[in-house]
């Protein structure tokens, strides 16, 4: 017996053991074929579903179609960001637009404030400047002032001439008194001759005065052309200057009539 | 001191205001002399000399005009002024003086105003004649004495000194067209 397991087992087991494992194999090789026809089938329904439905043209229909429809998915996508960009922008815009309003109207109350302060401190300067303007032409009481003065002085000079012309007549009396008191000196003779120096004495003051009446006179011609001539140069200037202020007064007043037109036209 | 251009200015100025001021449309400006020195009237001699003065920033202009009391200096007042001959007296008279004075002058200060835009003018005065022996006194840069005779009978003279200040030359020149156009039409106040 042990003989016979000592000598069929081995050989049992040499041929059971790979029938074993060629029966595994077999079986593994028909499982793969089968799967492998399931697949070919699968292959064979396909193409033939494919062979039996679907036309190149409808290929690429369908392939058209799905670029179409691929396009407008991302169309779609890309209007949806373009919208949603368009949306950004304008209201970015419209923020902008209200800061810049804002802005714009903080800077036009700080314009009109200034504006308004420079034109009222304009109307302050020009209202002083028409103060001093309406002084200035106060000089004509003052040209007028010298006018009268100048006219006393004209009239005391006349009257020193008449009192110097009847001064002359007065000497040129006493010339003749005394030629005359010669005359009867020399009548007299001898006794006369006393008489007759102090006659001769009397003319030669009387000559000498009317000298002294004669440069007199002109001293006075000297002080009426200087004193006249000066008096209407002071005229003539104190003219001159009335006339620049009423320039003066007239720019003001156009300078006015600006601020005010400038002002109105702002309102 | 005044410069040549200055000079003829001046000149050609007192020239045409008493061209076209002192005689009216039926007289004849028989002549019009100038003269470096003239003869001044001697004492008692009845004439009367009027003074005016034109003044700028830098000079001034004295004028001193010469005028005869004869009839025929009356009557051609009286004509040129458009007044009655009766009322050539007294005051009435050195009115007439002072008028044909303020007219020539007028005419030579429009006529500066072209070139000196701010200038002035005084009113006449009366003067005895025997103070123009003294213009010497003013220190005049320049002078010159015109003898004016209207119809051979009527005789003025005028003495025009220009005085400019200390240091200074006056050198301008007028444009004659312009002034020739200004020398008519407008009023002067005073």
């Amino acid at each position: 017996m042990n003989f016979f397991i000592n000598s069929w087992l081995p050989l049992a087991a040499g041929v059971v053991a790979p029938l074993a494992l060629l029966m595994v194999v077999w079986w593994r090789v028909a499982a793969l074929r089968g799967a492998h026809a399931r697949q070919l089938a699968a292959r064979d329904a396909l193409i033939a579903g494919f062979a039996g439905h679907v036309s190149a043209g409808e290929l690429d229909a369908r392939l058209t179609r799905s670029r179409l429809e691929q396009e407008q998915e991302w169309q779609a996508r890309l209007d949806a960001l373009a919208a949603q960009h368009l949306q950004q922008l304008a209201d970015a815009g419209s923020t902008a637009m209200i800061e810049c309003e804002q802005t714009l109207q903080q800077l036009r109350a700080d314009y009109d404030q200034q504006i308004s302060h420079a034109r009222a401190s304009m109307m302050t300067e020009h209202a002083a400047l028409g103060r001093e303007v309406d002084l200035l032409l106060g000089m004509v009481q003052t040209v007028e002032r010298w006018h009268d003065e100048m006219q006393a002085i004209l009239v005391n000079n006349r009257h020193i001439k008449e009192q110097n012309d009847s001064f002359a007549r007065i000497v040129k009396n006493v010339v003749m008194l005394a030629l005359n008191a010669s005359i009867e000196a020399a009548r007299a003779g001898e006794q006369g001759r006393g008489f007759a120096v102090v006659a001769d004495g009397v003319r030669d003051l009387a000559l000498t005065a009317g000298q002294l009446a004669q440069d007199y006179k002109a001293t006075l011609d000297k002080n009426d052309l200087v004193t006249t001539t000066t008096f209407q140069d002071m005229q003539a200037s104190g003219n001159m200057i009335r006339t620049t202020v009423f320039g003066l007064r007239a720019c003001s007043d156009k300078i006015l009539a600006t601020i005010v037109a400038e002002r109105d036209a702002l309102c | 001191m005044l410069s040549r251009d200055a000079i003829e200015s001046f000149d050609h100025l007192f020239e045409h205001a008493i061209h076209d001021n002192s005689v009216s449309a039926d007289d004849v400006l028989t002549q019009m002399t100038r003269q470096q020195e003239r003869r001044i009237a001697a004492d008692g001699e009845s004439r009367r000399l009027v003074v005016l003065n034109i003044s700028s920033y830098v000079f001034r202009v004295v004028a001193l005009f010469d005028f005869a009391t004869d009839e025929v200096t009356r009557a051609h007042l009286a004509k040129i002024l458009r007044c009655p001959r009766s009322q050539m007296e007294g005051q009435g008279l050195e009115d007439a003086y002072a008028e044909l004075v303020n007219m020539i002058c007028g005419a030579v200060h429009r006529g500066l105003s072209s070139a000196f835009s701010h200038g002035g003018m005084s009113t006449p005065l009366m003067l005895e004649n025997t103070c123009e022996r003294y213009v010497s006194l003013l220190n005049p840069s320049w002078t010159q004495s015109y003898a004016v005779e209207i119809n051979q009978t009527v005789r003025f003279n005028l003495m025009a000194c220009v005085c400019v200040a200390k240091g200074l030359t006056l050198d301008f020149a007028l444009d004659r067209s312009l002034a020739q156009e200004e020398s008519a039409g407008e009023l002067e106040l005073f």
